[in-house]
């Protein structure tokens, strides 16, 4: 753990946050890891301007404006672990406003997650179960006694807290009940006392006349909670598919932290395994956090709507997600058709220099065409690539009309790189 | 040596041949600048007020007005410098005042002219001043460019040649000028220069002056206004100006921008001439486009003439945003379907005339709805009146139209029930979509009923959605039916039409009022989401666009009134005016 060095600062950065910028990494690498991580988590709160703009687009009921201001929040970079842990809960309780159709209430959930996320996730989870967007999305709030409606229930168990093959079809049908006699009063959650099936019911083996608080605390405390979450961290900040034993320590340290995120995450981002080769460059980014990394890490002037409908393109459309699953991530990110919009967005954020990113100064000033390649690599893949491919980007470099050409040649063909799709 | 300078000195080399071969004939160079320009001038450009303009300077009525507005001090912050210190500077370089100077040179006239030769455009500038002054700032033109090529200064400040017995100077291919007491002309082509110097010389008016067509336009122009142009818009076509010009030309023939923006400014296009003027008063500025030989082919059959005129509307109130007056013959366009359209489009007319008379309680809509409507339309926007814990986050005017029916007792009902089953089925269609539905209600208003709908009040905390702006409602009052986006402002309009507080809509044509003040306050209530839509959709710093939308709000307070008519002022004439009155008393 003594190396540290531009690859390592670069790697904390795009896993812990959205990537950062030359002269971050240098800062970073200068001070060493701990202020490094210092950075990251001291940086929490967003400009003022932004929250008291977000108001009155909410009245405009419009979620492509909800999405791009989120993009917004991103690509401003004032609170890039808060953000990160928000997308990552966003896509573990994903929730659609396709059926929600209400911009307040995805934005009240946005919210939850971005106030509660780093905190302890018994909490967050409780207040999932109650969220308003929530209980339109999986029909909390038609959810009765004597018809009860198991979505919630059932997701709960499967997606949001254990993980298929640790409960049983009882235990979704007896926890449905325990959730029922929610439901909405305007948009805000209300408790209705004569919808609440009050009868006894057996979850996990155990009986009692559980409401939905008794429910979710059952939830938590099977053994099989910790280890659901503690694999959504592991596969979020670290690798994308990490061995049973790896995730049975991590719940261990997860309930050692009494599951409070943002300590479990700063012992994660700390360890052995989140610096190890296996952890580099292992995920394939989602489309959010591609375009937010080469956004931040070029310090490049995007517009939020079109980074926003840039990430749509490519498959992730924020507020969106295709199921109760979210996107299934990995792989799946890369298709003809995805790998294409990925191509088009990001060889346009390298033709834009000049115009909306300024490459040499992203590179620190490049003197002459010959230095593009190197300097280009620093920044976007520190990781060294293969020699193969410097001398393609040699040979680009030495080919281009002038340094301006030289820069958005060379940008164009790492950025569309297989390796710089790698997170 | 470049290619201008080998140019210049060719052209220099070969003054001695020029002067011989062209006998010296003294042009009497004082007459109209128009009579400059050959009768082949497509885009004719001059400016009456320049003179007077550089003249006053700063203390010019408009420019003072301006500059003493707020919008001044945004725009000396933005410039960081006062505009007297920018005049200084100016006036350093130049080595002498520069505005007094220009007044000097523009004092006769000075007018732009574009034609077209071998398919390349030829500029003509002609312009009339004094004599000294033009001397001055030619040897000072002159000295700059020999300086700037190197040349010796011999060779190039004295003029290069004669034609008849004006003085010419030619820079390379780029320019040729000629001067002869206090008349100046240039063109970027020679064998042009030359045409305006016969012209000039010609004993009667020539050139573009002696154009019929031209001289009709140039009468109609009014009192001299700072800048008038005219273009011939059938030779223009020839420069290929695309699709942009196109379109612009056929919307006179087509029936859909005939109703969309009225019969006056959409027949602009089809016009042979078209001309553009520039007014400047001490408050207000004007800009006049006229049409003349409009023609709208097909799009004649709809203008049905204006005879009657537009009926009163209810008297104007402070905060009313917007006022106007349109004359759109609906029945018209239903009666000449079947010429005014292509034949694919007919069935959709069928289909629309058999699903509106379900609206309208089976009422045919071609046949008894529209002709026993006015063709005057009047439309009246102002600030709603919305109730409490309901005041939207985004709050908008609200607008009512109004309208005469020549039956009211039988199509007053009719459109009422439009309305109410209107609503019904937007509110079937929000309830598909688990969106909030809108409660019908009556309610009784200075003897007239109003019918109207309206969302549940929202809870507390709950946010007021941009929805809320609307509280539809309609209401017939005598002959007049009112439809508008917020009860509130159906119910004024049902007082003062009840009570005969009505004033003249104005003259006989399309008219629109607009309120800078009314136009500033709806901007300013919706700073921040203007401010954060700039930021997201156009990558602005949040400042910037802050910035740029106060600027905005200083433009709409600038403007006491802003004024749109659109008449047609003879059978192939169109006019078209917008008049902005500066808000004087708003200024420092």
């Amino acid at each position: 753990m003594s190396r540290w060095n531009a690859a390592d600062a670069a790697h904390l950065y795009r896993r812990a946050g959205f990537g950062a910028g030359r002269e971050r990494i240098e800062r970073a690498v200068d001070r060493g890891r701990e202020t490094a991580l210092e950075d990251i988590f001291s940086r929490r709160t967003h400009e003022e301007s932004l929250v008291r703009g977000l108001r009155p687009l909410l009245a405009l009921g419009q979620i492509e404006v909800l999405a791009a201001w989120w993009m917004n929040v991103i690509l401003r970079d004032t609170a890039p672990l808060v953000e990160r842990v928000t997308l990552m809960w966003h896509n573990h309780f994903a929730t659609s406003n396709d059926k929600v159709n209400d911009v307040r209430l995805m934005h009240g959930q946005i919210q939850l997650f971005r106030d509660k996320g780093l905190g302890d996730f018994r909490e967050l989870l409780h207040a999932v179960a109650r969220d308003p967007a929530m209980l339109v999305w999986l029909d909390g709030n038609a959810n009765r006694r004597g018809q009860p409606n198991e979505n919630f229930a059932r997701e709960v168990l499967e997606l949001f807290g254990l993980g298929i093959g640790n409960y049983t079809e009882h235990d979704i049908k007896e926890a449905a009940r325990a959730f029922s006699g929610w439901g909405l009063d305007g948009r805000a959650a209300r408790f209705r006392d004569q919808y609440f099936d009050a009868g006894s019911k057996e979850i996990f083996g155990q009986r009692g006349n559980f409401d939905a608080d008794d429910a979710i605390d059952l939830i938590l405390a099977h053994p099989a909670c910790a280890r659901h979450i503690a694999r959504r961290l592991l596969t979020e900040f670290v690798l994308p598919e990490p061995t049973a034993a790896t995730v049975y320590e991590w719940a261990r340290i997860l309930q050692e932290e009494e599951w409070n995120i943002e300590r479990t995450l700063e012992r994660l981002l700390r360890s052995e395994l989140f610096a190890s080769p296996a952890a580099r460059r292992s995920r394939i980014a989602g489309p959010v956090e591609l375009v937010a990394i080469t956004v931040i890490t070029l310090g490049a002037k995007v517009p939020a709507r079109d980074a926003m409908r840039g990430a749509a393109e490519m498959g992730q459309s924020l507020f969106r997600p295709p199921s109760v699953k979210g996107w299934d991530g990995g792989r799946t990110w890369i298709h003809t058709g995805s790998w294409l919009a990925r191509h088009n967005h990001l060889t346009a954020v390298a033709r834009a220099h000049g115009e909306r990113v300024d490459l040499a100064s992203s590179y620190g000033r490049p003197a002459h065409r010959g230095q593009v390649p190197d300097a280009a690599l620093a920044l976007l893949l520190p990781e060294g690539v293969d020699p193969s491919f410097q001398e393609v980007l040699a040979r680009a470099a030495a080919e281009s009309d002038d340094l301006d050409d030289a820069l958005r040649r060379v940008t164009g063909l790492i950025l569309t790189s297989p390796e710089y799709h790698l997170v | 040596m470049t290619v201008n300078k080998l140019l210049l000195s060719t052209c220099v080399c070969a003054v001695p041949v020029a002067l011989a071969a062209v006998p010296p004939t003294p042009a009497d160079l004082r007459r109209d600048v128009a009579s400059m320009m050959p009768a082949s001038t497509l885009v004719y450009v001059e400016a009456p007020g320049l003179a007077e303009l550089a003249e006053l300077g700063l203390q010019h009525p408009l420019v003072a007005t301006l500059l003493d507005s707020p919008l001044g001090d945004l725009i000396r912050e933005q410039a960081k410098m006062s505009p007297e210190v920018a005049l200084g500077m100016l006036n350093f370089y130049a080595g002498r005042p520069v505005l007094p100077a220009v007044a000097k040179l523009s004092a006769d006239g000075v007018a732009l002219g574009i034609s077209l030769a071998d398919g390349e455009p030829v500029f003509q500038l002609a312009a009339r001043g004094d004599a000294a002054t033009w001397e001055e700032v030619v040897e000072l033109a002159m000295t700059k460019v020999a300086e700037a090529w190197g040349l010796p200064l011999d060779k190039v400040v004295p003029p290069h040649k004669e034609i008849r017995g004006v003085d010419v100077w030619v820079l390379g291919d780029t320019a040729t000028i000629a001067l002869d007491d206090g008349v100046f002309l240039a063109s970027n082509r020679e064998d042009a220069l030359r045409q305006m110097i016969d012209l000039a010389a010609a004993e009667e008016a020539a050139g573009l002056a002696a154009n019929p067509r031209f001289q009709r336009s140039r009468e109609g122009r009014g009192s001299a206004p700072f800048l008038w142009s005219w273009v011939d818009l059938n030779g223009v076509e020839e420069l290929g100006l695309g699709d942009g010009f196109q379109n612009l030309r056929a919307m006179a023939t087509q029936p859909a921008p005939h109703f969309l923006l009225g019969s006056a400014i959409a027949s602009l296009g089809g016009a042979e001439e078209l001309t553009a003027s520039l007014r400047m008063a001490g408050d207000s500025i004007e800009l006049g486009l006229r049409g003349y030989g409009v023609d709208e082919g097909a799009g004649r059959a709809v203008l049905q003439p204006i005879g009657d005129a537009p009926p009163p509307l209810p008297r104007a109130l402070p905060d009313e945003a917007a006022r106007g007056m349109f004359y759109r013959d609906l029945a018209g366009l239903f009666r000449h379907r079947v010429d005014l359209f292509p034949s694919d489009v007919q069935p959709k007319f069928a289909e629309a005339t058999t699903n509106l008379a379900l609206f309208f309680g089976g009422a045919d809509l071609s046949d008894e709805l529209l002709p026993s409507l006015s063709p005057w339309i009047g439309v009246i926007a102002r600030d709603a009146e919305f109730d409490e814990g309901a005041v939207p986050e985004i709050p908008l005017p609200s607008a009512a139209f109004l309208v005469r029916m020549a039956e009211p007792e039988v199509t007053g009902p009719q459109m009422v029930t439009a309305f109410q089953t209107f609503v019904s089925i937007l509110n079937v269609n929000a309830a598909q979509e688990m969106q909030p539905s809108m409660m019908l209600q009556l309610a009784a208003h200075e003897g007239s009923t109003i019918t109207f709908a309206r969302f549940r009040t929202p809870k507390p905390d709950e946010g007021v959605d941009l929805r809320y702006n609307l509280v539809p409602a309609c209401a017939q009052v005598g002959d007049t039916f009112v439809l508008g986006t917020h009860v509130s402002l159906v119910k004024q309009l049902v007082a003062q039409l009840s009570r005969g507080e009505l004033e003249a809509a104005g003259e006989s044509g399309d008219s629109l009022v607009l309120s800078g003040a009314q136009i500033a306050q709806a901007v300013r209530a919706n700073e921040d989401a203007l401010v954060m839509n700039s930021v997201l959709n156009d990558g602005k710093q949040e400042q910037r666009a802050r910035q740029d939308v106060r600027g905005l709000i200083l433009v709409a307070e600038l403007i006491e009134r802003l004024e749109l008519t659109a008449t047609r002022t003879a059978e192939d004439e169109v006019a078209v005016t917008l008049r902005l009155s500066l808000a004087v008393s708003g200024s420092k």
